[in-house]
């Protein structure tokens, strides 16, 4: 139980005394994590250093019967002089760990702080993340009722923050947070009760989500951009008697707007993405792929692949992208780490299935693609070359039977068609065949409506979730 | 994983004496390292200082005169007066910065100026009496023999006068953050201290007429019945009274304790006029 009764908390400026609080009067339920939001300077930290203990109010007070961690900020409080180690033995020594428990905690504080031979240096020597990352593993040491997370959760790399995750969930269990960030992301994934400080107020909502609506600015206006005109060089193609429909063009625009809109957004410094980092940039690569904008897509997944290293689908498209490209090596360099981390991929088997067809070792090929298959038997691609190889080895009959098989599930793609017609042919079923490749042509010829509406929600999605 | 909530409820159900005991002890070794830790040979400087005051002081006795002083050997007078007094100036000007040279460690709910204070009196006291313990037994084998008059009496001499050091100590841990020109000040208050402390002349010394104006000193006091009490057949002046120096350091205990009481939350609480 956390209740406050009448706080009052003020600083005295130069010549005006500041109110941080006036007369608060709150309670918190048993059992809650706890996300703290609001401006710079609203009082975040205050409000976790008085609960915390280590700062006291004007008047009022803090009823708990609980025990609360230290703040864990960015500078951490140690002293500068001594080494990382030594400063955890004395803060041990503070909350009177015994000499064997104290050992065996320090390894542990050691390897999930992650800064290897630098704990044996003076703490002077760190930077600001650093110390934070080791203030962090420290507390992490002892059992409090509370952490108190003090925009901690925003140093460190993705391996950093897994570990900081999986370290605050096996202790989720017996203990909760109070997290201060500006990160929203951050705080969806740990804090069920939202507090809201702006303008010396502080309101409790029962939902996150509700007090991130009432602290974020609307959603930015976003402005349509006027599609550059025809250049010089396009003159005279037969680009300017293209006539996509009106419903398509009001599609572009707003695909376009919110493009605009989400490159703006990432241009600013204080960006915030309220979902999976990784998967956020993936995603926009995905769109930029499919605008056929290659470069970009590259430049997308490679950010996604900054935040997560090991983000499957980022790599999985790389390898294709890389392939259109014929970018050799970094496809190579690409699906082997794939293989690597998911030997089960069917990006990673369709593109060692490709390989062995090469080489002509078919047996090989078609050994993959039964695993691929037994995983994911709809698997368009993997259909597709399993026909393939069934007519290479003259089972004519069962590749067809196949080839028919995915054209029932994804009669959008030209080359399926033209697939269908060769084995047709090759049964001397010309007729057939030649309507496969009519087929397939007047596919090719017919705008892709649905993929760019697809675009469009995603795009959507994506602009939701980013915030400044 | 009972047994990591168990260790969860030891941490929250240690006993007030527990938690003091180990902060104590936490702050004690970080000033230890502090003290000692940055310099080489750190060990070898804590009795620099009092070894200096002494050898000064022999060294001007044995230009001007000779033989003993009021009974016992110049040298071991010196080192008597000077230990003492070394211990009550450095309590006072270190606790000035109690707070200040810390605010990293008040980071941790557990840790307040007092327990700083605490750890840092612990240290002096255990650096003069390791001087002391050391100090003694070398003159005694340099052939500048001494006689022990009553250990207990020396017991209650010792605890009567680090009292009256804690009382003060304190109250510069609370004047130190709320005062900033202290730390300039207060220094330069103690320095004429050395002259009228008897350091260097027993009160016997003095003419009767005269000591009366120096009397109001309980460090006078103390340093005289220090050497009353450990030295057989030190003449002692007759206006030294031990309860003069009890009431002292009851009377500085008292105030040191209530005035940090009184403002043990303001010293530590942010926005404060400092």
């Amino acid at each position: 139980m956390i209740s406050i009764e009448k706080l009052t908390k003020s600083y005295q400026l130069k010549n005006r005394r500041h109110y941080v609080f006036r007369d608060l009067n709150l309670h918190f339920p048993e059992g809650t994590n706890i996300g703290i939001i609001g401006p710079n300077g609203a009082g975040k930290s205050t409000f976790l250093r008085l609960l915390g203990g280590i700062d006291y109010p004007d008047c009022g007070r803090i009823r708990t019967d609980k025990s609360f961690s230290w703040p864990l900020g960015l500078q951490g409080g140690f002293v500068r002089h001594m080494t990382g180690r030594g400063n955890c033995r004395m803060i041990c020594n503070l909350y009177g760990l015994g000499r064997e428990v104290m050992r065996e905690k320090l390894e542990v504080v050691k390897s999930l702080s992650g800064i290897g031979h630098y704990f044996e240096e003076p703490v002077q020597t760190y930077s600001s993340g650093m110390s934070g990352r080791l203030g962090f593993a420290l507390s992490m040491a002892f059992d409090f009722d509370y952490f108190l997370i003090d925009e901690i959760t925003s140093v460190g790399d993705a391996h950093f923050k897994k570990l900081a995750k999986e370290a605050l969930e096996t202790k989720a269990r017996s203990s909760k947070v109070i997290m201060v960030s500006h990160s929203m992301a951050d705080l969806k994934k740990f804090c069920d009760l939202g507090v809201l400080i702006k303008d010396g107020k502080l309101t409790v909502y029962k939902d996150l989500d509700e007090a991130i609506s009432h602290y974020l600015p609307g959603k930015p206006q976003i402005s349509t951009v006027a599609t550059s005109g025809p250049e010089r060089d396009l003159q005279g193609l037969f680009l300017d008697d293209v006539e996509i429909s009106q419903g398509m063009d009001s599609l572009w625009q707003e695909i376009e707007g919110l493009l605009h809109s989400i490159n703006q957004k990432l241009a600013l410094p204080n960006f915030r993405i309220e979902q999976n980092i990784a998967g956020f940039f993936a995603q926009l690569g995905t769109v930029y792929f499919q605008l056929n904008d290659w470069q970009k897509a590259i430049h997308f997944h490679h950010r996604a692949l900054s935040d997560n290293p090991d983000f499957i689908p980022s790599l999985q498209q790389l390898v294709v992208l890389y392939g259109h490209l014929g970018r050799k090596i970094d496809k190579k360099v690409t699906l082997e780490k794939l293989g690597r981390l998911a030997p089960e991929n069917p990006r990673f088997l369709v593109e060692k299935t490709k390989k062995c067809l090469a080489a002509e070792n078919r047996e090989e090929a078609l050994r993959l693609l039964e695993i691929l298959l037994d995983s994911h038997p709809e698997h368009p691609e993997a259909q597709s070359l399993k026909a393939r190889i069934l007519f290479e080895q003259e089972h004519v009959e069962a590749a067809l039977h196949l080839q028919a098989n995915l054209l029932k599930t994804h009669p959008e793609t030209p080359a399926y068609y033209l697939q269908l017609g060769r084995f047709l042919a090759a049964l001397g079923r010309y007729e057939e065949a030649l309507k496969a490749e009519w087929k397939a042509a007047s596919i090719g010829s017919s705008f892709p409506e649905k993929k760019y509406q697809s675009i469009g929600h995603t795009l959507g999605n994506l602009d939701r979730s980013l915030t400044f | 994983m009972n047994t990591e909530e168990a260790k969860g409820e030891t941490i929250r159900r240690q006993s007030p004496w527990q938690i003091q005991r180990a902060v104590v002890f936490g702050v004690f070794n970080r000033e230890l390292a502090n003290r000692f830790g940055r310099f080489s040979l750190g060990y070898i400087w804590a009795p620099l200082e009092p070894l200096l005051y002494i050898t000064v002081l022999s060294v001007i006795r044995t230009q001007l005169a000779s033989g003993p002083i009021a009974g016992i050997h110049p040298v071991v007078f010196f080192a008597s007066g000077v230990l003492p007094f070394i211990l009550f100036q450095i309590v006072q000007v270190t606790s000035l910065s109690c707070v200040e040279s810390n605010t990293g460690l008040f980071n941790y709910q557990r840790v307040k100026p007092a327990d700083i204070f605490a750890a840092r009196f612990l240290l002096e006291v255990l650096i003069i009496l390791t001087v002391a313990l050391l100090l003694f037994p070398c003159l005694y084998f340099f052939g500048m023999e001494f006689v022990l008059n009553d250990f207990l009496y020396l017991l209650v001499v010792s605890v009567l006068f680090l009292m009256f050091v804690a009382g003060l100590g304190l109250i510069c841990t609370v004047m130190g953050p709320f005062w900033n020109e202290s730390k300039k000040i207060l220094p330069n208050f103690i320095r004429p201290f050395f002259f009228i402390s008897g350091i260097f002349f027993p009160l016997s010394d003095i003419p009767p007429e005269m000591r009366e104006r120096l009397t109001w000193n309980p460090l006078l006091h103390a340093l005289e019945l220090f050497r009353h009490a450990a030295f057989e057949g030190y003449q002692v002046s007759p206006e030294v009274s031990l309860n003069f120096l009890f009431w002292s350091a009851l009377l500085s205990l008292t105030t040191g304790l209530v005035v940090y009481r009184l403002c043990r939350v303001k010293i530590v609480t942010s926005g404060t006029i400092k």
